[in-house]
């Protein structure tokens, strides 16, 4: 006993050591080799402290414990439902039929566990014989609750979620309605409460910006991590290295909704933190389909359908005069045109004669009906040795532009192997090959919108587009072809039934083929007349390798212990050649037919972290748990003098009731954790940048100032605590969740202007801000109606988020645009000044010089957070005689501004109506008069953006089974599905939801930005 | 089965898995070291050996500063975005940026303007570097560093031309701190720059280099004409042949080596030649003067108004810039000849300038209003396209007491609002960060 209390002791000293010694001195070695010497003995004293009762245990016998799991009345077989041992390390999954097996049971009494998502978690008593066979059958019943949903954690196993004060949502993907949902960043919207997607576009292929309750950060990424079966794979939000104007895929969207089964939303570092340097802004930790212990199911399915563009674009307006202020193209010169407008006719420089207004994209028509197919299915199945799932399908989209189209093709083929009783083997692998042609838009001469809405009040030689119309921006050819390969093995040794270890290898690469092809001579703008290529290749690798070892122990009839030490290492890996070249030889489509302005680069980053990691579990009576964890971290990326990174946390959760009929069941919990961003990958060193310099009739090399030193440079942590309760009531009919969350990011990584005098880069990384989010989420789920022939579920959810920016030091606000990152307000937030005061003739006119507003810095003003500060969703799925489905989900967003860069853009370039239109709304014309006098004059047009949007709808009839025998199926649905069907909005322009910049980290706008469009699909789904 | 004797007997299986393990984690064992290919470290630019590249980096730094580069929708230099200020250039598309500096009024967070005194502090600074770095390898009197003190002086007369008065210059210590500078004024900025001139003066007379020398001396001149010291301007470009030019130069290996007027007229349009600007404007289009081609490229395509004369002075990617000429010297020389009293010889210095061109002599002028116009004609002229307009403009308001109103272009601007009253351009906001800089102490309505 003196010898173990000793262990426990000087495990826990440890534990509180590394915790107040961020930089122990062995873990830096000259050589740079990352020894892990302190944390790995740690670890070891704390395993085998917590697991040296168990010792004595192991040395009795085993035996077998089988049974079958059946739903609640319908007695229906339940697969793929998890079975454990509680209180040791063993489990298994149920098969097709419902059974399961485990063996190398400890002899004796044992609580077996069934758990599985949409269901009430079950316990039974069971006495295992030694030697032996104990048969267990357990039904289990539907419940809205999802305490009993299991999720994977960073270390690899499993846990409830009833185990974790950290509120971590999982979301079955298979009952989603894929009808109405075309990628992953619509699996994810609505779905759960604090997580935003904004879709930017409504171009085919187009990304989404996620944020999981709010920006942690001012300078990083904030986008969420994301795992695909423990293994790390590239967020990258916005990846294109070809500018088309503002819109870029996000990597997010390769992954194939078909292929998941479900993914949980590690909402902060409370729930995060065991991922350490790379998890502040939350994971998305996403688990694929397996097969299932039983015979051969196949599944195939179709879906076709339509996108349609149906937005009201505005018309280019125009003051008719004869005396024209300049000529217009097609009006001969100095004729009679439009170019007069109400401040020019206020000024005495020209009468409006008549008011043209021409609506150049309505007239020309530059939209299509896209198209939409995807075809696919997969076979899955397996004995007690090994399970299989395979799968594979195509997609094929036509967008609304005729250069916008996506073809992609998915295969996936996840094998378990299970060739001991003690061993698991998994290898999960994904590939993916697309290939995208995105069309010219946003902020872009070649635009679509861009030159539509920026045309001329008349159709002139350009059909009234400016500056070239679609005959010429249409042979803009820009496409991204990729082909990723995700791949995980994961490998997991029960060595005791108390021990056991977890291993995953995982490796995910991206080879990119961006490219650019504009033929000679079929655009006449600038030097686009001479045709070019551009050819870039990238490759992204991710390398991930986990280890964890994990020991439970059943410390006494009550109280359970989960005791875990891991290593994880973590290498991103990107590499680039890019080339580029002018006077294109006509026909050629590749680099060898350029023949001018020639470019070459290359790009080399490489990033590595490694971290470990203990955790300790305890558990009372399966009803109150506490968790302790540390992790700690180098990266390559950490200036030289800063050392280990360690992120803590810690988390309780108590189940008050478990089990009751109006309250079925009631938890508290309460989350704090830690984790963190590194700096980019070259920010804490000096450095000098190559140039090719033209000197003494030669080219040479030279150098340009690249980057300045930072060696204190550190991460950016952030720590996030949380608390909330989750309850089941109304006879397990609804569930309600509420969690308050607190963040708070310090050392934040700011990329802080630097001094032009200085002669060097324009910003410097330096850890010196703060920032906060603070909210509130409610998922209230319940199912009024549960009949025979009509059950009803309906899902609300509801979030705010309050985000200040705590600090940056001394720093000046840091300002962008019409945005800045400004202490005391939301980070990025809208800034500007609007028109003071409005002078109105008696007739009732704006007279000359009566808009009085100012640019000056001392009247600008705060007017707005550029992020939703509120969201909501309302779902519903209604089942009629088991046959029909409908579905439906409604999204809110609210709170926040949108810069109307479209109209300010078209006011201050006389286009809009408030300019030319005497009839306008005087505040209209107020802000026109202001846009078009003063180019700095933005604060007329941040609007409000709330919306609600009608996202989706979905009827769906399950073929009776009558039929079936003729199909030689054993199911048969067919689903018309619809998304984007309507838009409540106050907000002027085409769509509130859009920004010109795609995904960009802050800079939000709408500017000459394709709004969402219209899917209507038809989706056939035959399981065989 | 699994149990603890089990464990004991499979011991060796378990070892093995145990090595397995072990073997995996050193596999992934976790070397942190990464390189960066991509960039040049300190280290590998110590030393004498690196001198050819530490100057062809300051040449490089100054031309993309100058002239610009070519990167299709910005790229400016000081060329064009001073030229654009004063009467040589309008715009011909609808940047907020570019039209705000045409039409005199520049707020202080007009990325152009950001851009171009970006480029001209990087010059600075990289010239600085440059000397030292001759000066610590023991090669004090070498042209290179006659080279990159004189592109430093140049860089300060031209901040002192066309910036407000109250320009920090800050500076950066090797461990990574900063040394914020403090406002120097116009007058400050000319002596800091007429210092490196006389130092790479010695330099290069010591070295026999007589290019160095003329560049300097050029240099040097000007400063002293910007400080009004004429009589001392004149002393300054003594003995540099009329002949003499020292140019950037420019390939098109690179974007940033490729000449930035050319880009940004001839290729991209966004800038053209203007006509009588804003009324005071000269007409240089309208004179047809030799020294001035132009080829009418029709109608801007951004803007759909602007008429578009690009001057084939720079019609290639490659056509060199001039920075200091024998031509400017001799226009030195003159005006100097006009301060002094002199308008005959002032005027016999421009007809022998003209002559070297063939072009007709000019007629005697008969008022000091009309020889100092048609002073300052000659060299708007001779020095179109070379960053001394605008300083020329505010010298007609500083040393000939001309009204802003009546040199700058003025009244009704082609876009939509009137000219405002600047006739310098501010610092940036980009300095407000350094805690010396004092918005106060730059006026740009001060010539």
């Amino acid at each position: 006993m003196h010898s173990l209390s000793s262990a426990r002791g000087a495990a826990a000293r440890g534990i509180l050591d590394m915790a107040q010694n961020p930089a122990p001195p062995r873990f830096q070695p000259p050589n740079g080799v990352y020894v892990m010497t302190r944390l790995v003995r740690l670890a070891a004293l704390t395993v085998l402290t917590l697991a040296l009762p168990a010792l004595s245990r192991a040395q009795q016998a085993a035996g077998t414990v089988t049974g079958h799991v059946t739903e609640g009345e319908s007695r229906r077989p339940v697969a793929n439902a998890q079975v454990f041992l509680v209180g040791t390390t063993m489990g298994t999954r149920t098969d097709a039929s419902g059974a399961y097996r485990i063996g190398g049971a400890p002899a004796g009494p044992a609580t077996v566990r069934v758990t599985l998502l949409g269901y009430r978690s079950v316990t039974r008593a069971v006495s295992v014989p030694s030697g032996g066979t104990v048969t267990q059958d357990v039904s289990i019943v539907a419940s809205p609750s999802i305490l009993s949903a299991v999720v994977t954690t960073a270390s690899g196993t499993e846990q409830r979620r009833r185990e974790n004060g950290a509120y971590v949502p999982t979301v079955g993907v298979d009952s989603l309605p894929k009808a109405a949902i075309q990628n992953f960043s619509e699996v994810l919207s609505g779905r759960t409460a604090g997580v935003s997607v904004q879709q930017s576009s409504g171009t085919t292929g187009g990304g989404a910006r996620i944020r999981i309750r709010g920006s942690n950060s001012v300078s990083l990424s904030n986008e969420p991590l994301l795992i695909i079966d423990g293994v790390r794979i590239d967020n990258n939000p916005s990846s294109s290295s070809i500018d088309v104007g503002g819109q870029s895929p996000s990597r997010l969207n390769d992954i194939n909704p078909e292929d998941i089964e479900s993914f949980d939303v590690l909402k902060g570092p409370a729930a995060s933190a065991l991922y350490g340097t790379a998890a502040a802004n939350g994971v998305i930790q996403i688990t694929t389909k397996r097969g299932l212990i039983g015979r051969t199911t196949w599944t195939a399915f179709g879906e076709a359908g339509s996108i349609s563009e149906n937005n009201p674009y505005p018309p280019n307006y125009g003051g008719w005069t004869r005396t024209p202020i300049y000529d217009i193209p097609g009006f001969a010169t100095g004729a009679p045109n439009p170019s007069c407008n109400l401040y020019y006719q206020a000024q005495g420089f020209c009468t409006i004669d008549s008011l043209q207004a021409y609506n150049t994209i309505l007239e020309s028509h530059p939209f299509r009906t896209g198209r939409r197919q995807k075809v696919g299915g997969n076979v899955s199945g397996g004995s007690s040795l090994a399970t299989y799932f395979l799968s594979g399908d195509t997609e094929k989209e036509a967008g609304v532009y005729r250069t916008s189209s996506l073809d992609r093709l998915n295969l996936r083929g996840n094998v378990a192997a299970h060739p001991t009783q003690n061993v698991d083997l998994q290898i999960s692998t994904g590939y993916v090959q697309s290939n995208l042609q995105l069309p010219q838009n946003d902020n872009n001469y070649f635009g679509v919108i861009s030159d539509g809405l920026a045309g001329y009040p008349g159709n002139g030689p350009t059909q009234g587009y400016n500056p070239i119309g679609p005959d010429q921006f249409e042979n803009v050819d820009t496409r991204q072809q990729i082909n990723r390969f995700t791949g995980g093995a994961n490998g997991s040794w029960r060595m005791l039934p108390w021990l056991s270890a977890n291993a995953t290898l995982g490796l995910d690469v991206l080879n990119r083929f961006d490219s650019e092809t504009l033929q000679p001579n079929v655009v006449f703008f600038s030097d686009a007349a001479l045709g070019h290529r551009e050819s870039n290749r990238i490759e992204t690798t991710n390398v991930t390798t986990n280890y964890a070892l994990s020991a439970r122990n059943t410390l006494s009839h009550a109280l359970n212990s989960l005791a875990q030490v891991g290593y994880q290492f973590q290498r991103t890996l990107d590499q680039g050649t890019f080339a580029f070249g002018q006077t294109l030889t006509a026909g050629t489509g590749s680099l060898t037919g350029v023949n001018s302005d020639k470019r070459l680069n290359e790009s080399y980053q490489d990033n590595k972290t490694a971290g470990g990691f203990v955790t300790e579990q305890l558990s009372y009576h399966d009803k109150l748990f506490v968790i302790g964890t540390v992790r700690a971290d180098k990266n390559s990326a950490f200036g030289k003098n800063f050392g280990t990174a360690t992120y803590p946390a810690a988390s309780i959760s108590y189940v008050v009731v478990d089990g009751g009929d109006r309250l079925s069941q009631l938890r508290l919990r309460s989350a704090y954790g830690e984790s963190g961003l590194r700096p980019g990958i070259l920010s804490a060193i000096a450095y000098s940048t190559p140039v090719s310099v033209r000197l003494d009739s030669a080219d040479r090399a030279g150098i340009t100032v690249g980057n300045f030193a930072n060696p204190k440079l550190k991460a950016e942590k952030t720590r996030e605590f949380e608390l909330g309760f989750d309850a089941a009531f109304l006879g397990d009919r609804a569930s309600l969740d509420v969690t308050y969350y607190s963040k708070r990011s310090r050392d934040a990584l700011v990329l802080r202007p630097l001094p032009i005098s200085l002669g060097g880069p324009t910003s410097q990384f330096v850890n010196l801000g703060s920032v906060t989010n603070r909210g509130f989420e409610v998922n209230f789920t319940t199912i009024p109606i549960r009949m025979e022939h009509v059950q009803l579920g309906l899902t609300f959810t509801a979030s705010n988020n309050k985000n200040n920016l705590e600090s940056i030091g001394d720093l000046k606000p840091i300002i962008f645009g019409a945005q800045r990152h400004e202490p005391g307000y939301p980070l990025g937030g809208y800034w500007g000044t609007t028109v003071d005061s409005v002078h109105v003739s008696a007739n009732g006119t704006l007279s000359p010089d009566s808009v009085f507003f100012s640019t000056s810095e001392s009247k600008v003003r705060y007017l707005g957070s550029a992020l939703p500060t509120r969201q909501g969703s309302l779902s519903g799925d209604l089942t009629l005689f088991k046959i029909i489905r409908l579905g439906s989900l409604f999204e809110y967003r609210g709170g926040n501004k949108l810069e109307n860069d479209t109209e300010q853009f078209r006011c201050a370039f006389s286009l809009c109506r408030g300019i030319n239109d005497a009839s306008a709304p005087l505040a209209e014309q107020a802000n026109a008069e202001a846009a078009f006098s003063s180019s700095n004059f933005i604060g007329g047009y941040i609007e409000d953006a709330s919306f609600v949007k009608w996202r989706e709808l979905t009827i769906g009839v399950s073929v009776p089974e009558r039929f079936l025998g003729s199909m030689r199926a054993t199911t048969a649905t067919l689903t018309f599905g619809a998304r984007n069907l309507h838009t409540w909005t106050k907000y002027s322009g085409l769509d509130p939801e859009v920004n010109g910049t795609g995904q960009s980290n802050f800079v939000t706008n709408d500017f000459l930005t394709q709004p969402q469009v219209r899917y209507y699909t038809m989706r056939l789904n035959l399981t065989f | 089965m699994t149990s603890s004797r089990n464990i004991f007997r499979n011991g060796m299986r378990h070892r093995r898995a145990a090595i397995a393990l072990a073997g995996l984690l050193a596999l992934t064992a976790c070397n942190l070291d990464v390189v960066t290919p991509d960039v040049v470290p300190p280290s590998s630019i110590a030393g004498a050996s690196a001198l050819p590249t530490l100057l062809a980096g300051t040449v490089g730094d100054f031309s993309v500063a100058y002239t610009g580069i070519n990167n299709g929708n910005s790229g400016e230099g000081i060329v064009l975005n001073s030229g654009l200020f004063a009467d040589e250039f309008v715009t011909a598309d609808y940047f907020s940026t570019h039209i705000e500096i045409d039409a005199r009024r520049v707020q202080v967070p007009n990325g152009s303007n950001n851009g171009v005194l970006r480029s001209l502090f990087r010059s600075v600074a990289s010239s600085n570097t440059t000397a030292q770095r001759y000066a610590d390898a023991g090669l004090t009197n070498d042209p290179g560093r006659a080279r990159a003190l004189s592109l430093g002086g140049f860089v300060y007369t031209i901040v002192a031309e066309d910036y407000c008065s109250g320009v920090p210059f800050s500076t950066i210590n090797d461990d990574g701190s900063f040394n914020p500078g403090t406002p120097e004024s116009t007058t400050e900025m000319l002596a800091i720059a007429v210092a490196k001139f006389d130092s790479a003066i010695t330099i290069a007379t010591v070295a026999r280099d007589d290019a160095q020398r003329y560049l300097a001396a050029v240099g040097k001149g000007r400063a002293l004409l910007d400080a009004g010291q004429f009589a001392a301007a004149a002393v300054a470009v003594q003995g540099v042949p009329v002949s003499f030019n020292f140019s950037t130069e420019h390939g098109v290996i690179d974007p940033r080596t490729e000449n930035g007027v050319y880009a940004l007229t001839f290729v991209n349009s966004r800038y053209t030649t203007s006509d009588n600007e804003g009324g005071n404007g000269l007409a240089f289009i309208g004179a047809n003067d030799p020294r001035l081609p132009f080829m009418s490229l029709g109608t801007s395509l951004y803007d759909g108004q602007t008429k578009l004369f690009a001057t084939t002075k720079y019609g290639s990617y490659t056509a060199p810039v001039a920075i200091a000429t024998g031509i400017e010297a001799g226009l030195i020389t003159a005006e100097a000849s006009l301060r002094a009293g002199n308008p005959t010889g002032a005027l016999d210095l421009l007809n022998a300038l003209r002559a070297t061109s063939n072009l007709d002599p000019l007629p005697a002028q008969t008022t000091p209003t009309a020889q100092q116009d048609q002073l300052f004609s000659e060299r708007a002229f001779w020095l179109f396209g070379t960053a001394h307009r605008l300083g020329d403009l505010r010298r007609l308001v500083r040393q000939y007491t001309r009204a802003q109103s009546s040199v700058f272009p003025s009244g009704r601007y082609f876009k939509g609002t009137i000219y405002g009253d600047q006739v310098a351009f501010p610092v940036p906001q980009t300095e407000e960060g350094n805690p010396n800089f004092s918005r106060a102490a730059c006026d740009p309505t001060k010539a």
